[in-house]
């Protein structure tokens, strides 16, 4: 059996696909918007000078419906596999935001503050 | 699983109220009565008095201080409210380490011993901390509760599409399809309510659960909570002796600086020493949105040292969506407003569960009987055993000997043996009868609980002044309601009998027939 067919079959049985929504929904899915909120944050207050924890607390606010339609969305689709990607993809990209931000934070303080 | 939207919608939706449909149907109830907690207070304790003249008990609150703390570097007073509240002071010695010690003080300053109790705070903090778990993961808990009914509540307006056309051709004795209307009527008259309370639940902890993305964004939270707050250093403490301002003047002139807005509490830093300072901190209980202002006294010399608030957007919308949450400056009307559209979303969550179990039944396979009974038994025990277990804890007010020692801790333990007869009932009667008969033992005792206070307090419903006890004569009246309530319920129930699930064994095969 090659890995795609064990995928396919794992992806068609109905009980392992709810279980892999409930994971994406409440880990994966939480994960990606707490890395989500703090990239954001990070980036955002570096690029605009905004203020890193007021952005954070107002992404925080919002959060909370964002990811009520993001478990909403899990459920919703019908293309598993394509909402796993995003998810995942979505990690990947806010902690490079994370990182970039952090990165030009670092560039802006002084010196010998570092 | 190629779903429509809807069907897709319509599993969440059952899914997600369902898993903590009954810790969900708690954290409403309770949450509702916490709105009145300072009422059930008032009522748990009739021997106490309401505070007439705040500053003078303050003054006398200060004197117990110095009395009863040993080198304490800080005392938090919390001062009376109109509902009712005796002064509370928190402290902890200088050589101890752990919990804070707490004493209730009257107007006179003496320590309130007379009948120990949690009152209404207990369910007020059951509704987040629950009891017997440590405190971290219930609000987990509670929180992911919160979360699931957010979903529900969203979910069931796309599965409910004809919510509002259902709500005006409602139909009831109508058998599973009166379930549904109930379920609507509950949804509906109060959804913004319920969309409100379960999000703006969520923020008062959000901080909390999302403490990995501040951890994460922020380096470490002190920053974080730092960029909010707008606080000269405080005054350290001198070594040298000095005599602490009476408090009740420092109280009178915050109130002065801070007009009609509420006081949350008073903090002093070094009490006794020549650097004392006193912080005055304000509360949102006359208005929904407030300044959150801190008022730093000298302690000695009674100067004003700095005024701060919350000037931050985001900040003072997150305590807005708290204030909104908690309902401290709501009056009286509004607070009753609250409080019904609270049992609303309790009766909104119970009906849902029992029409989902309803539908299950109708096509139940025979293999998970177990399944069908247990879930009968929890919603029996959720639905009519929380207003059980209330009485209970009321009850043991009255009831248990006024010198018991951990009086107020005991009074819970009778809530949680009370809740726990209420899961054992059915399952050793049988939930035929247990509806019926739970309900009627519920109501009769909601009807008793103004009795035995004529027994057992010296403030009852045969003695009361209408102006000084009106908040414990409603308790009564409203103790007789729910007894009614109850009694009606056992009385339907009776009249239209219990239809227990007909569970069809699986038929075996005649025995030597091979299958």
């Amino acid at each position: 059996m090659t890995i795609k067919a064990f995928l396919q079959a794992i992806s068609n049985a109905k009980g392992m696909q709810i279980l892999w929504r409930v994971v994406l929904a409440s880990v994966l899915g939480f994960i990606f918007l707490s890395v989500f909120i703090a990239g954001v944050a990070s980036l955002g207050s570096a690029l605009f000078h905004l203020s890193k924890a007021t952005l954070m607390l107002w992404l925080m606010l919002i959060g909370i419906v964002l990811y009520c339609c993001l478990v909403m969305w899990i459920f919703a689709s019908n293309k598993l596999m394509r909402c796993s990607v995003i998810i995942i993809a979505g990690i990947v990209i806010s902690s490079a935001a994370l990182y970039a931000g952090d990165m030009l934070h670092k560039n802006h303080q002084p010196v010998e503050s570092r | 699983m190629k779903l429509r939207f809807r069907d897709s919608m319509n599993w969440l939706h059952t899914w997600s109220c369902v898993v903590l449909g009954c810790l969900l149907f708690a954290v409403f109830l309770t949450g509702t009565l916490a709105y009145f907690q300072y009422e059930i207070t008032h009522w748990m304790q009739p021997e106490v008095e309401q505070i007439q003249h705040k500053d003078k008990a303050i003054n006398q609150a200060q004197a117990y201080l110095n009395t009863h703390t040993e080198n304490a570097p800080r005392w938090t007073i919390v001062p009376p409210n109109e509902r009712f509240s005796p002064i509370v002071a928190y402290w902890r010695d200088k050589n101890t380490t752990g919990r804070f010690s707490v004493a209730r003080l009257d107007e006179q300053g003496n320590e309130i011993n007379s009948r120990a109790t949690r009152g209404g705070e207990f369910l007020y903090r059951f509704h987040f901390d629950l009891h017997y778990m440590p405190v971290f993961y219930a609000r987990w808990l509670v929180g992911i509760a919160a979360m699931l009914m957010l979903v529900g509540i969203i979910t069931g307006i796309v599965v409910h599409k004809k919510i509002f056309k259902d709500f005006f051709t409602l139909q009831f004795n109508k058998g599973a399809k009166s379930w549904l209307n109930s379920h609507t009527v509950c949804s509906v008259l109060a959804l913004p309510f319920h969309i409100m309370i379960t999000y703006t639940g969520i923020v008062t902890l959000m901080l909390m659960y999302f403490s990995w993305a501040m951890n994460m964004g922020d380096g470490d939270r002190r920053s974080f909570f730092s960029a909010f707050s707008d606080q000269a250093p405080a005054l350290k403490a001198s070594g040298e002796k000095a005599q602490l301002l009476p408090l009740g003047d420092i109280y009178n002139s915050a109130k002065a600086q801070l007009g009609h807005a509420g006081i949350g509490s008073i903090i002093v830093s070094n009490p006794g020493d020549s650097n004392a300072m006193v912080e005055v901190y304000e509360n949102a209980t006359e208005e929904l949105t407030s300044d959150y202002r801190t008022l730093r006294y000298h302690g000695v010399t009674g100067e004003l040292l700095h005024d701060s608030g919350v000037t931050n957007a985001a900040e003072q919308t997150r305590r807005t969506m708290i204030s909104l949450h908690a309902g401290r400056f709501a009056d009286t009307s509004l607070r009753w407003l609250y409080f019904l559209s609270g049992i609303m979303g309790t009766a909104m969550v119970g009906t849902g569960l029992l029409l989902w179990s309803n539908k299950r039944k109708q096509k139940m396979n025979p293999r998970f009987r177990i399944g069908y009974k247990i879930m009968d038994v929890t919603n029996l025990a959720s639905i009519i055993g929380l207003p059980l277990a209330i009485s209970g804890y009321f009850a043991a007010n009255r009831l248990l000997p006024l010198q018991l020692e951990s009086r107020a801790e005991w009074e819970i333990h009778c809530f949680f043996i009370v809740w726990l007869m209420a899961f054992v009932y059915p399952i050793l009667r049988g939930c035929k009868h247990s509806w019926q008969e739970l309900s009627f033992i519920t109501g009769v005792s909601y009807l008793a609980l103004p009795v035995i206070s004529i027994f057992t307090t010296s403030r009852h419903i045969l003695n009361y002044q209408f102006e000084r006890d009106a908040t414990l004569l409603f308790m009564d009246l409203l103790l007789f309601f729910t007894g009614g309530l109850f009694i009606y319920i056992a009385y339907i129930v009776w009249r239209k009998g219990y239809e227990p699930a007909v569970i069809a064994r699986p038929k075996r095969p005649p025995r030597g027939v091979v299958q």
